[in-house]
């Protein structure tokens, strides 16, 4: 259990969040898997017919020019799109289920209880699950309300004048990095609140602008500093993976080189090796999003805690009934 | 008699120096994880020895374009040939800067910060007899032949075009004894010293702590990972968990760095014999039975460093436990 009498630096940031990696490591590959997986299956489906049919499209128009084109596949091609995007959408569901089930199991190992997983996948099919994905909507609404906003500014300062607009451009475009990177950080723990609190979407915003002020700065640096090494740890592992299930790819991409070596060029060889991308590619997608839903969350919910403890939100209360009665007790 | 004199004084010594190492690092200090602690430091150390790298390496690219006149034949293959070659001193020189600057600093920043003041002590930089080192050095010399063919096979099954194998040996082939001497500074003496201090040195003492023989698997399989060359990680980890094994067993950098440097020697070595016309050792030229034969004398050389080493760490094992 995590010691939540001080506050933690960068060593107790890692140091806690490799015991809570092992301590809730079985269940956590559980949830993962358990949403990861089916979702990932379909990416990979999608991502196959997707490539497939883009390829297709292409040989095509390879084949139009000679007069050969058969219209259809104009068909297969958006039936292949519409896939594609609802792989996409049920990853996206998969990845918020993943992460709540993560985050419930890993907050309760905190706090010295042991989260099953029944409770863990009850707590994914409630009003958080719908609470998370709004905190997310509204969240990307927001950083898109400021990229819209810079953009009607520019454009106004450029219908004004041109010296004008090109002053605005230079200002406002940094202005408007710089506050999209603002506001994701203040509100980066907004997700865990959800989760560990209860809290609504709205109060979920202010109670991470709460914890990280102050922190900002802090909750910056490790946060990128944490982003490296997790890329870095997952990229290890992954990189004899990716070889493994992207080998169709991989060989035809060497073929497709020493054939340019010896100048024998085939743009069939392009098609093959796009059009078994696929697959790989979502198999490859599934097993780093497993490893790093593994460890993100627990880095999250362990600074999460240590900006709490920052909060004094962990001072031992001495009741006041107690020390009238001249009972000591501490909570 | 001498003899067994000789031996008692470099027991003693091993146990005197392997013995209270007082450990007052602010992450022993706090009592935190000593397994996160290897784990932190590795990755750690290989984002930054990465990342570094990287950027040595394009700044020195960006010069090379800057001040030098570069002129690229026509047609894929003279180009990509031309590109290999231009590019082989700024990747051999990012390579060194990378290895001592972030690697083999920063390993010795975390032993001092985190783990002891007694970094040598930590780290096993100490003395070892010169037989075991040998030893290690035979055993992996016998062990290279089934790891070339290793390698061979695999790049047979998987049908690797020759023309990738080539440009990948093109950086390691002297074609001087000036340019001989600097990829041995480079290939074979950096990484015996940079690369034994963190992964054996840092990481499998570190993790030893708390795994104990499970340590020298775990670093080799790491070792091989490291490296992020799929086609090689089996070879790779093999050799790691060698090295490691080494490490473990003799309680000394020394007979892990040799092997270390003798393998790599080897390499570019072979590679420099076979750029002046001789095909010795090439991947078409092992013979099964001379890979069968060699495994078989690394074995025994195994069985007899096990018993080399089992004397003395049995003197240790009794000393720390009494």
């Amino acid at each position: 259990m995590l010691d939540k009498t001080k506050p933690m630096d960068l060593g107790d940031i890692f140091s806690n969040t490799f015991n809570l990696i092992k301590e809730t490591f079985t269940r956590n590959i559980i949830i993962a898997t358990a949403f990861f997986v089916p979702a990932g299956i379909l990416m990979a489906y999608g991502f196959d017919s997707f490539f497939s049919g883009m390829m297709e499209a292409a040989k095509n128009a390879a084949e139009r020019a000679n007069g050969n084109a058969n219209p259809e596949f104009i068909l297969s091609m958006f039936s292949n799109l519409g896939l594609y995007f609802f792989a996409i959408l049920v990853f996206i569901v998969g990845y918020f289920g993943a992460t709540i089930g993560i985050t419930t199991i890993t907050c309760g190992a905190i706090n010295g209880e042991r989260t099953g997983l029944g409770e863990a996948f009850s707590k994914v099919f409630s009003i958080t699950f719908w609470r998370s994905i709004g905190q997310s909507l509204l969240l990307i609404l927001v950083v898109g309300g400021c990229i819209l906003a810079c953009v009607i500014i520019i454009m106004i300062g450029m219908a004004i004048n041109k010296i004008l607009g090109i002053l605005f451009t230079v200002v406002v475009i940094p202005a408007t990095i710089v506050l999209i990177i603002y506001l994701i950080f203040i509100w980066y723990f907004a997700f865990v609140a959800i989760v560990n609190e209860d809290k609504g979407i709205m109060e979920s915003f202010s109670r991470s602008s709460f914890l990280v002020k102050g922190n900002w700065w802090r909750t910056f640096g490790i946060i990128i500093l944490t982003s490296i090494l997790v890329d870095f740890a997952v990229s290890i592992i992954s990189t004899p993976i990716s070889f493994i299930f992207m080998w169709d790819f991989i060989s035809q991409y060497f073929k497709m080189i020493a054939e340019n070596m010896s100048n024998q060029k085939s743009p069939e060889d392009v098609f093959k090796m796009m059009g078994s991308l696929g697959f790989g590619f979502g198999a490859v997608l599934i097993i780093t999003t497993i490893l790093d839903a593994l460890v993100t969350p627990l880095i999250t919910i362990v600074m999460y805690f240590d900006l709490r403890i920052r909060k004094n939100e962990f001072q031992p209360v001495v009741q006041e009934n107690n020390l009238q009665s001249g009972e000591l007790t501490i909570e | 008699m001498n003899n067994i004199e000789t031996e008692n004084t470099i027991y003693q010594k091993l146990i005197e120096e392997n013995i209270s190492i007082e450990l007052n690092g602010t992450w022993e200090n706090k009592g935190r994880s000593i397994t996160a602690a290897a784990f932190a430091g590795l990755i750690g150390i290989g984002a930054l020895y990465f990342n570094a790298q990287s950027l040595i390496l394009m700044l020195l690219m960006f010069l090379y374009k800057a001040f030098g006149n570069i002129d690229l034949p026509n047609g894929f293959a003279e180009r990509i040939n031309a590109l290999v070659d231009l590019l082989k001193t700024p990747i051999l020189i990012a390579l060194i800067i990378s290895q001592y600057l972030f690697m083999l600093y920063p390993t010795i920043w975390i032993v001092k910060r985190w783990h002891t003041s007694e970094i040598k002590k930590y780290l096993r930089i100490q003395f070892c007899s010169v037989k075991e080192i040998a030893l290690a050095v035979l055993i992996t010399v016998s062990l290279l032949p089934f790891c070339y063919y290793l390698s061979y096979l695999i790049l047979e099954a998987l049908d690797i075009p020759e023309i990738f194998e080539s440009l990948s040996n093109q950086l390691f082939t002297a074609h001087s004894t000036t340019e001989f001497i600097f990829l041995v500074l480079v290939v074979a003496v950096t990484p015996a010293i940079c690369e034994e201090i963190f992964f054996r040195g840092y990481v499998q003492r570190t993790l030893e702590r708390t795994t104990g023989a499970k340590s020298f698997i775990i670093t080799g399989i790491l070792f091989g990972l490291f490296h992020m060359q799929p086609l090689s990680l089996i070879t790779l980890s093999i050799l790691g968990i060698l090295f490691s094994f080494f490490y473990y067993r003799s309680k000394s950098i020394y007979p892990s760095s040799a092997a270390h440097f003798t393998n790599n020697l080897i390499a570019i070595l072979l590679l420099y014999v076979q750029s002046q016309g001789n095909e010795f050792l090439s991947e078409g030229n092992i013979l099964e039975v001379w890979v069968i034969l060699s495994t078989l004398i690394a074995a025994g050389i195994i069985l007899i460093y096990l018993r080399v080493t089992k004397k003395r760490n049995t003197l240790l094992f009794d000393n720390n436990r009494g």
